[in-house]
C-alpha cells in the first residue's frame, strides 16, 4: 500500500520534471545546430545596379576573376563594365574598358553630350533564351533564381553563346563547356556579397 | 466473329514491344540519365562546393575593429575592405601565416581617382600626373578616412572642367554663388541636394538688361533689351553662361 503510494507521489513529481528536461535538451540541441539547411525554395535572388554611381575602376571585373578561375586573358569575362558615350550627332559610341589600358575616347568634351559606366553581367533572367536553346539541358535556372550551366553536361555547341542578347557567355577555353556568371551562386546562398562586392555601393 | 490466328500473334508482339520499351524506360534506365531535377540540382550541389575566395567585410571587422570602426564613418565606408586588399580567405583562416596586399603605391588609388570624364559628377578625382607628383597618396591622404588633407576649393574641387572654362571667360570675376545656391548638403550628397540654376531671362537682365533693374550692374556689361532680344528663348538657350562668348 506504501509502496503504492510511494510511488505515485514520486510520478507526480517525475513527470512534469522529465517534461521539462526533455525541452530543455531540445532546446539546448537546436542551439548547438542553429542553421537549417539550405532551402532554395525560400530564396529568389535578385540585383539591383545604380548606372549612375559606376566610376568605371573595373574592380568587379577583377574581382570576379579571381573568385571564379575566369581565364586571365582580357576578353574572357563573367562581368564586365562598358563606357557609352553619347554624342550632339546623336552616335553612341560602347567600349568595354576591362578589356585593358583603357585610351580616351572623349576627345572634344563639347561634342559630347553625355558619357557614363555601365557594368555588364549575366542578367539571370526570368524567361532566359540560353535555357531555352540548349540541346541537352545543361544550363537551368535554380530554384532561387540564378542560371547556372551544368559543365558536365555541356557539350560546347555555343548555341547559348549566340542566344544570349547581352553576351553574358563565353566558352571556356579549357573546359571548352560554355561559361556564365553564375550570380556567385556558391557565396549568396552561405549568406555572402557576390565577389565583385562594387567599390561604389551605396 | 473468330479473331483469326495472325492477329492474335500480332497483338502478342505488340505488347511485348510496348511492355520492353516502358521496362527499358522506366526501370532499366536509371533515373539520373533521364531525371533533369537529379542533375540540375547535383550541378547545383557542384557549384555549391566551389571555394570562396573573397571573406566579406564582415569576416575583416572580427579582428579589425578599430579599422572598420574608422572606415564604417568616412567617404570609404561602403568600399569593401578586399577592393584594396585582395582576397583575404586564407588570411582570415590563417592570420599569421598568409598577408593580404596593401597598395601603397601612387598607381592603385588612380584606379578610382584618376579623372575620367565618364565618371559621375561630384565623384573626387585628380589629375595623377598634375596632383603632388611623385608623393605617395598614402602620404597626405589616409585610405581608411580619406579626409582632403585641406578643405578644397569650393565648387571647382568638383566641377573643375566649369571652373577653367569660366577662368578664361569674361564671367571669371563672378563667383559660382552669384548664380547658383547650393545647400551644405551639396557636398556630402552632391545628388540628393542639387544646387540651384536661374530661371528666368530677368535673372540675367540683372546686368544685361538696359531697363532700371540693371543700373547697378558693370558698365563693361553688354546690354540688349529684353523686351526685343531673343523672343521668348531662354539666355542659356543661346549664351553658355560659363563662356559666354564661346557659343551662339
Amino acid at each position: 500500500m506504501t509502496e503504492r503510494r510511494e510511488f505515485l507521489k514520486g510520478a507526480i513529481f517525475f513527470f512534469p520534471a522529465a517534461g521539462i528536461l526533455t525541452s530543455l535538451a531540445r532546446e539546448a540541441a537546436a542551439k548547438d545546430t542553429p542553421q537549417k539547411a539550405y532551402n532554395p525554395a525560400d530564396h529568389l535572388y535578385g540585383m539591383g545596379i545604380e548606372i549612375d554611381k559606376c566610376i568605371g575602376c573595373n574592380r568587379c571585373a577583377v574581382a570576379c576573376k579571381v573568385e571564379n578561375d575566369v581565364p586571365d586573358e582580357p576578353f574572357y569575362f563573367r562581368t564586365w563594365v562598358e563606357r557609352y558615350t553619347i554624342t550632339r550627332d546623336g552616335d553612341v559610341a560602347v567600349e568595354n574598358i576591362s578589356l585593358g589600358p583603357r585610351k580616351d575616347t572623349v576627345q572634344d568634351a563639347r561634342e559630347v553630350v553625355r558619357t557614363f559606366f555601365v557594368p555588364k553581367l549575366c542578367n539571370h533572367c526570368a524567361n532566359p533564351p540560353c535555357v531555352q536553346v540548349c540541346p541537352v539541358n545543361a544550363t537551368f535556372t535554380t530554384q532561387d533564381g540564378a542560371v547556372i550551366v551544368d559543365s558536365k553536361r555541356c557539350i560546347g555547341c555555343r548555341y547559348c553563346i549566340q542566344a544570349c542578347p547581352y553576351g553574358a557567355r563565353y566558352l571556356h577555353p579549357k573546359t571548352k563547356t560554355a561559361d556564365k556568371c553564375t550570380f556567385c551562386y556558391h557565396r549568396v546562398v552561405k549568406g555572402l556579397q557576390p565577389a565583385g562586392s562594387c567599390a561604389s555601393r551605396g | 466473329m473468330r479473331i483469326p490466328e495472325q492477329i492474335h500473334r500480332l497483338v502478342i508482339v505488340l505488347a511485348i514491344l510496348v511492355g520492353a520499351t516502358f521496362l527499358i524506360r522506366f526501370v532499366i534506365i536509371p533515373r539520373s540519365l533521364v531525371s533533369t531535377d537529379l542533375h540540375w540540382s547535383e550541378a547545383a550541389q557542384r557549384e555549391l562546393a566551389k571555394p570562396v575566395k573573397f571573406a566579406g567585410a564582415t569576416a575583416c571587422q572580427d579582428c579589425h575593429e578599430d579599422v572598420a570602426g574608422k572606415k564604417a564613418r568616412s567617404f570609404h565606408k561602403n568600399v569593401s575592405c578586399e577592393s584594396c586588399h585582395g582576397p583575404a580567405v586564407k588570411h582570415a583562416e590563417d592570420p599569421g601565416a598568409v598577408k593580404p596586399q596593401a597598395p601603397r603605391d601612387r598607381k592603385f588609388c588612380p584606379v578610382c581617382h584618376a579623372y575620367d570624364p565618364s565618371r559621375p559628377t561630384g565623384f573626387p578625382q585628380i589629375n595623377p600626373t598634375a596632383h603632388n607628383p611623385l608623393k605617395p597618396c598614402i602620404s597626405c591622404h589616409n585610405p581608411h578616412d580619406p579626409v582632403p588633407p585641406k578643405v578644397p576649393r569650393e565648387c571647382a574641387a568638383c566641377h573643375a572642367q566649369i571652373e577653367r572654362t569660366k577662368a578664361v571667360s569674361s564671367h571669371a570675376l563672378i563667383a559660382c554663388t552669384t548664380c547658383h545656391k547650393a545647400p551644405e548638403r551639396h557636398k556630402t550628397a552632391p545628388r540628393l541636394a542639387l544646387p540651384s540654376k536661374p530661371e528666368t531671362r530677368e535673372f540675367c537682365g540683372g546686368c544685361h538688361g538696359t531697363g532700371a533693374a540693371a543700373k547697378d550692374a558693370p558698365k563693361e556689361a553688354p546690354k540688349v533689351d529684353l523686351s526685343t532680344h531673343g523672343g521668348r528663348n531662354l539666355c542659356w538657350e543661346c549664351h553658355y553662361p560659363h563662356l559666354p562668348e564661346g557659343r551662339t
